[in-house]
């Protein structure tokens, strides 16, 4: 497995790569905060896994947890009665559960030969195949997904007006304790009976999920901002924001925010594909062979 | 004959402008539900314990699922289905060909495939109802390795059964008259700001 040692060049190549759906890196968690918090935030999250094609499963794996069940996924049976007659009928399959996608993604690691390389690191985190390693990539690329969608649906004017702030809540326990209430005063957040509210377009929800001042953030302005943090931000209404005191009467509603490589994402759930090839064969300085992106030379 | 001045044109204006975009009204409506939704999962899920001492993640991932959708003719607020079993209650049964669904009785198997470990078995308890139970059960070889030892320790990590029934639980979302009072609410709240 080639271990890249140039992370800037490394991050150079990304840059170029922007277009693409899934990061191959064998960089580390640590390594991985240092780079730009789009590049991760766009990216398929699985540090130390390198092979491409593990990569894919993983994006596959995720869309298929994230994406739900639509009316197109629905299968027709034909039903036959003890009369002889038949009838169709239509069931939707089930959405992929989260320990069948780690089973998956388990099962396609395997097949890759995508392991740990030192023994004594079997079953512990840094294992692509144990457990709590495989929940992290599903649970944080889930979450990131539904987040980033809605960050995404509420970068509406009206929206906006309507509900020009936002709080952040726990929305289940964490096994990691972290004092929330601190992080938000560390990033300028002021409380409002004592509830941590701010207007949507404030930089302290950028503060929150910057990895340079929390070691355990993700790099995105929504969540869950960090690994495994179980909080969330839900919506303050105007007039509730106004009786809090977080704005005042004309406060103007927000203005939508715009986030780079926003089309990219948009085109995420698409197969590992052309993309990515004619971005490589365009890049001198990486090469893609068995699966495995590497730095040429 | 009697003039009369409409000082309030400006305002009728920009009401009829508003009323003539109902995707935006939609969009507020079904926004406004999404969040009492989210609300009530939220109240949910601070309550509701994981018998395994894990944190229970259920409830987190269908906040997360919740979405509001629109179009000019219709809102809705569109959820893991997973909700829909709680609240119209059902009968769940395996599917892909699978015989029996597999329940978690142990902490080891929670959150876990029970295919994600190698070693179980069927074993077989007999003493509890007319067939008995079936659970899928896991040897911890302490011995030598040959044959039931002293040290050998079963653990239970999945009850088998062919299908579970659960009950309706209407309290899992906003009832019918507290979604029509907060789409309202957003409707008036829209034409107010559109109004001004």
């Amino acid at each position: 497995m080639p271990i890249f040692t140039k992370p800037l060049t490394w991050l150079e190549g990304i840059r170029r790569l922007a277009a693409r759906k899934v990061l191959p890196t064998t960089l580390g968690t640590e390594e991985l905060r240092r780079l730009g918090g789009d590049v991760k935030r766009w990216g398929i999250f699985s540090a130390k896994i390198a092979n491409a094609e593990a990569l894919q499963e993983i994006n596959d794996v995720v869309t298929e947890v994230v994406r739900g069940i639509t009316p197109k996924d629905e299968e027709t049976f034909t039903v036959t009665q003890r009369d002889g007659t038949t009838y169709e009928k239509r069931k939707k399959p089930l959405q992929l559960s989260i320990p069948d996608a780690k089973l998956k993604l388990r099962d396609k690691f395997r097949e890759l030969g995508v392991t740990v390389e030192n023994p004594a690191k079997i079953g512990t985190i840094e294992d692509p195949e144990s457990d709590a390693r495989l929940q992290l990539i599903v649970s944080t690329q889930e979450e990131l997904a539904q987040g980033y969608g809605r960050f995404i649906a509420n970068q509406d004017p009206d929206l906006l007006d309507l509900w020009p702030c936002q709080e952040l809540v726990r929305i289940s326990p964490s096994l990691v304790q972290r004092d929330w209430n601190e992080r938000w005063a560390r990033c300028g957040g002021k409380l409002f009976e004592g509830r941590m509210i701010a207007l949507k377009n404030a930089d302290i929800w950028d503060r929150l999920g910057d990895s340079n001042t929390f070691p355990d953030a993700l790099g995105n302005p929504y969540p869950p901002f960090a690994f495994n943090s179980g909080m969330d931000v839900e919506d303050v209404s105007r007039t509730e924001a106004e009786q809090l005191g977080v704005i005042e009467k004309f406060t103007p509603a927000p203005q939508p925010r715009e986030r780079a490589l926003i089309e990219d994402v948009k085109a995420s759930p698409a197969r590992f594909d052309e993309s990515i090839r004619i971005a490589l064969a365009n890049d001198p300085t990486m090469v893609l062979e068995d699966g495995v992106l590497s730095l040429r030379g | 004959m009697a003039l009369i001045i409409d000082n309030s044109v400006e305002s009728l204006t920009k009401l009829s402008k508003a009323l003539k975009n109902p995707e935006a009204l939609n969009r507020v409506t079904s926004n406004a539900v999404a969040i009492e939704v989210r609300s009530v999962f939220r109240g949910i899920s601070g309550k509701e314990k994981n018998q395994f001492g894990r944190p229970p993640a259920f409830w987190a991932r269908m906040i997360g699922s919740v979405r509001p959708i629109f179009t000019a003719k219709s809102a809705a607020v569109e959820m893991n289905r997973a909700i829909a079993l709680r609240y119209f209650g059902g009968t769940v049964r395996p599917t892909g060909g699978k015989q029996f669904l597999t329940i978690p009785v142990s902490a080891k198997a929670y959150g876990k495939s029970a295919r994600s470990f190698p070693n179980l078995f069927v074993f077989r308890y007999a003493g509890d109802g007319p067939n008995g139970k079936a659970f899928l059960a896991m040897q911890d070889r302490k011995g030598d390795g040959i044959g039931p030892g002293k040290k050998d320790k079963l653990t239970l990590m999945y009850l088998l059964l062919r299908s579970t029934k659960h009950k309706a639980d209407k309290s899992v979302l906003p009832t019918a008259e507290r979604i029509k009072k907060v789409m309202s609410d957003a409707i008036a709240e829209y034409l107010k700001r559109k109004t001004q």
